[in-house]
């Protein structure tokens, strides 16, 4: 079986500060799989490397079965992978709705997840359609940038620290409605720096150290050894 | 609260529009050379604003589509005595296309890359308008275009009364009435909102989707279009088209007019356009020192007012708002603070 998602010796770069050194991971459909990591490991430009935000340097994105390295963002979005950035900011000036709707036109990607059926994944928004979105709370920001994501029907997720900088409650719905999401078949792959967050959801995990995967391995193996799991993020 | 019912629902733009109609019968020929040349230049601004406020690109160079736009009508009108219906949607189409061309190198840069290279086609535009003796006239530049004929007007009550520069003035207020209405529209629709996530921020709108060029190349056309228009009605009024309208001090100052008006708010620019124009006639006619005088009053604005004129007014609105329901009960002012907040992003976005 082909991975839907593939990085093959990824290096990448901003400027002359190199971040990746050669990341390979691959991500098989329905599954989901965790990036662990402490701050400033490259989580975030993997990710990054995937939607062509930072183009890698060098080795391969692969996506089904075509090769999307060096692809423009837009262009990977439409292609079925859906970006939920970690700084969640939302269109400010825009309302909830309008949010969704010019995320919807730009995916052009019609499918099961509709305005409709966003809101019904995620009840909150739907009391807030017409809320700025600036005076969204940060749990709301969140959930309306996986709504977001989800209205362009992305085939894979990539969520960058959903948990980070929210309230335990709120987490924990997060986690539940991601949970969800998963249960429904959706491939996700998950930046995570929370291990109670990403072992509760994920399949498969790679942990990554100074640019390089440093282990992977199943979720359920790594949360059954405590002196491994120490080891790997020093926590 | 009723008040504030009562003022919501007074066609704001509707009652602006017809006391400026009003103008040729009311003012006096000066009047009406100020209210066309205040017309024409927030035409002018808004159209650079559609580029500025609303997408976030910074064109130094928006006066490049505006001479277009007046050469174009010029030359038709003037050197092939085509009429002003064919030379008018012309001009819109000239400046348009040309944008097109020049847009496709400028939206490939950034920022203030964006910014010089607009600049410099302005500049390109402008020497070939200054050099191209046998179609621009050079630096004798266009002299005489015609007015339209408007002679169909004097058998109508009331404008058959005005002298030609009160007819056109007419023609040009309506030109620009449409001109704004259908910016006003596009700003408003999905197109307009995802130019607001290009301005909001490019890079997450490229992530979700948008092909961030595509639209700004999009924003470009529309704006140089409209500019093309402002031109055109420009050349016409002032009798003459001149290499002066391309030269980059005009991009500066429709820049200035923008930013005074405030870029926040779909009429900051056309305030931002009166205040200049009047400000001009003002203190030119008190002090041979105008540009000194012009350049502090800028500057003090600027100062107090950091989002614009309109941005200004706005705030100082809701803060009066909030005020007032200070003193009324603690629920209302509940209400009115947050009904101030929304309204002021909500006037933002208008």
């Amino acid at each position: 079986m082909t991975a839907l998602l593939e990085l093959q010796d990824v290096h990448a770069a901003y400027g002359l500060s190199r971040v990746l050194f050669g990341i390979s991971l691959e991500v098989n459909q329905g599954e989901c799989v965790c990036l662990l990591g402490r701050n400033g490991v490259g989580k975030t430009t993997t990710m990054r490397t995937v939607m062509g935000l930072t183009p890698p340097s060098a080795g391969h994105v692969r996506f089904k079965t075509g090769n999307i390295t060096g692809w423009a963002p837009y262009r990977v979005a439409r292609a079925g992978i859906g970006f939920v950035p970690e700084d969640r900011r939302i269109f400010s000036e825009l309302s909830v709705w309008e949010n969704l709707d010019v995320a919807r036109r730009a995916a052009q990607r019609p499918g099961h997840w509709t305005i409709d059926s966003v809101i019904e994944l995620f009840p909150v928004l739907g009391g807030l359609r017409d809320r700025q979105g600036g005076f969204l709370s940060g749990g709301e920001q969140q959930m309306l940038t996986i709504a977001r994501t989800l209205v362009g029907n992305p085939e894979v997720l990539l969520l960058d620290e959903p948990s980070e900088g929210l309230a335990p409650l709120v987490v924990e719905a997060l986690l539940a409605k991601v949970g969800e999401l998963k249960a429904q078949g959706l491939t996700i792959l998950l930046a995570e720096q929370g291990i109670e967050f990403s072992l509760a959801l994920a399949d498969r995990v790679y942990v990554l150290e100074k640019g390089t995967v440093r282990y992977s391995g199943s979720a359920a193996a790594l949360k059954a050894d405590r002196a491994l799991l120490d080891r790997l993020l020093a926590v | 609260m009723k008040t504030n019912d009562l003022a919501g629902r007074i066609p704001w733009t509707l009652v602006v529009f017809l006391a400026a109609l009003a103008v040729p019968w009311l003012g006096s020929r000066y009047d009406v050379f100020l209210a066309t040349q205040i017309a024409i230049s927030g035409l002018f601004a808004v159209s650079l604003n559609l580029l500025l406020g609303t997408t976030g690109l910074v064109s130094f160079g928006h006066v490049a589509y505006f001479g277009i736009g007046a050469y174009v009508c010029g030359i038709l009108m003037k050197t092939y005595a085509m009429p002003f219906s064919i030379a008018l949607p012309a001009a819109a189409l000239g400046a348009a296309f040309a944008s097109l061309v020049f847009g496709f190198f400028c939206v490939r840069l950034t920022r203030i890359y964006f910014a010089m290279l607009s600049l410099a086609f302005s500049q390109i535009i402008w020497a070939i308008a200054y050099k191209w003796n046998d179609v621009t006239g050079g630096d004798q530049g266009l002299p005489d275009v015609p007015y339209p004929d408007l002679d169909w007007m004097n058998s109508i009550p009331l404008l058959g009364d005005l002298r030609i520069a009160g007819q056109f003035y007419v023609v040009s207020l309506v030109v620009v009435g449409l001109s704004l209405a259908a910016m006003r529209r596009i700003i408003n629709s999905p197109f307009g909102r995802i130019l607001t996530t290009i301005r909001e921020n490019a890079e997450r709108a490229s992530a979700i989707g948008v092909d961030v060029r595509r639209y700004e190349l999009a924003a470009f056309v529309v704006a140089g279009g409209f500019a093309g228009i402002a031109g055109a009605l420009f050349g016409i009024f002032s009798r003459g088209v001149f290499s002066d309208y391309v030269f980059w001090p005009k991009s500066a100052e429709v820049m200035i007019m923008t930013i005074l008006g405030g870029i926040d708010h779909f009429w900051g620019p056309v305030v931002g356009a009166a205040t200049l124009v009047l400000l001009n006639q003002e203190i030119t006619s008190y002090t041979e020192y105008w540009s000194f005088v012009l350049g502090t009053i800028l500057l003090v604005l600027l100062f107090a007012f950091p989002g614009g004129i309109v941005g200004g007014l706005s705030a100082g609105f809701a803060w009066l708002r909030r005020k007032r329901g200070r003193a009324i009960s603690p629920d209302a002012r509940r209400l009115e603070a947050t009904g101030a907040e929304t309204t002021s992003v909500e006037v933002k976005r208008a």
